[in-house]
């Protein structure tokens, strides 16, 4: 899933650790959410919107998920 | 975190008994071991090994686990590092996807073996359809509690 973390935490001027901290994850989940390996549990992307004051579709993008 | 931090408080206590018992259990286990008679000297000597490397494993973890409750409790930057660690979602999903896999793979090569073993002897061959049917047996009790479960 495609997300808009990277481009934010630049404009916040966050390192990966400082936003892990702050949400209460490894450094690696934070990694792995950026790039796409790893898909945040609604907790977790809850919470990375909320540290932004964004919602949820503000931070993840949702259109390339499949339809069934 | 408080029920993290209570939870080592717990195992402070636990280590505290674990610890002496097995110190206590090995000491017994090599008295048991010593008029157990064996085959072989090499045999002999091979029990005492396993058993003494399986001691240290042992108490080593349970020496490591009261050293880091105890940091839990005295450092907090530590046991809020640790509570991360542990709690990571990340983590916690990549121990369910290898533990899964780990089973699956593991039963292959155990019937892939027993049915190699099948050809020369049925002693290992029996064994080895025991753990098995054991192995499947646990995974199928496990599905069905976490099917309950969530």
């Amino acid at each position: 899933m495609n997300t808009h973390i990277a481009e934010l935490r630049k404009k916040h001027k966050l390192s990966q650790e400082e936003l892990a901290d702050a949400v209460g994850v490894t450094r690696q989940t934070i990694t792995s959410v950026e790039t796409g390996k790893y898909t945040a549990s609604l907790g977790l992307a809850y919470k990375i919107a909320r540290f932004f004051g964004l919602s949820i579709e503000e931070v993840f993008d949702f259109s390339e998920m499949e339809e069934i | 975190m408080e029920n993290f931090r209570l939870k080592h408080v717990m195992n402070i206590r636990i280590s505290g008994i674990i610890i002496p018992l097995i110190l206590l259990l090995f000491v017994m286990l090599s008295i048991f071991s010593e008029n157990t008679p064996r085959q072989s000297d090499f045999l002999k000597g091979f029990h005492g090994g396993f058993q003494a490397g399986l001691f240290l494993l042992f108490e080593g973890y349970w020496l490591l686990s009261l050293i880091r409750s105890v940091l839990v409790l005295k450092n907090e930057d530590y046991r809020r590092k640790l509570y991360i660690k542990e709690t990571d979602e990340r983590t916690q999903f990549v121990m369910m996807k290898s533990g899964a896999g780990f089973v699956r793979l593991f039963l292959i090569i155990l019937a892939a073996a027993g049915l190699i073993s099948s050809f020369f002897s049925d002693a290992v061959f029996f064994t080895l359809l025991g753990v098995v049917y054991a192995v499947l047996l646990l995974k199928l009790v496990l599905m069905l509690y976490y099917n309950k479960k969530y």
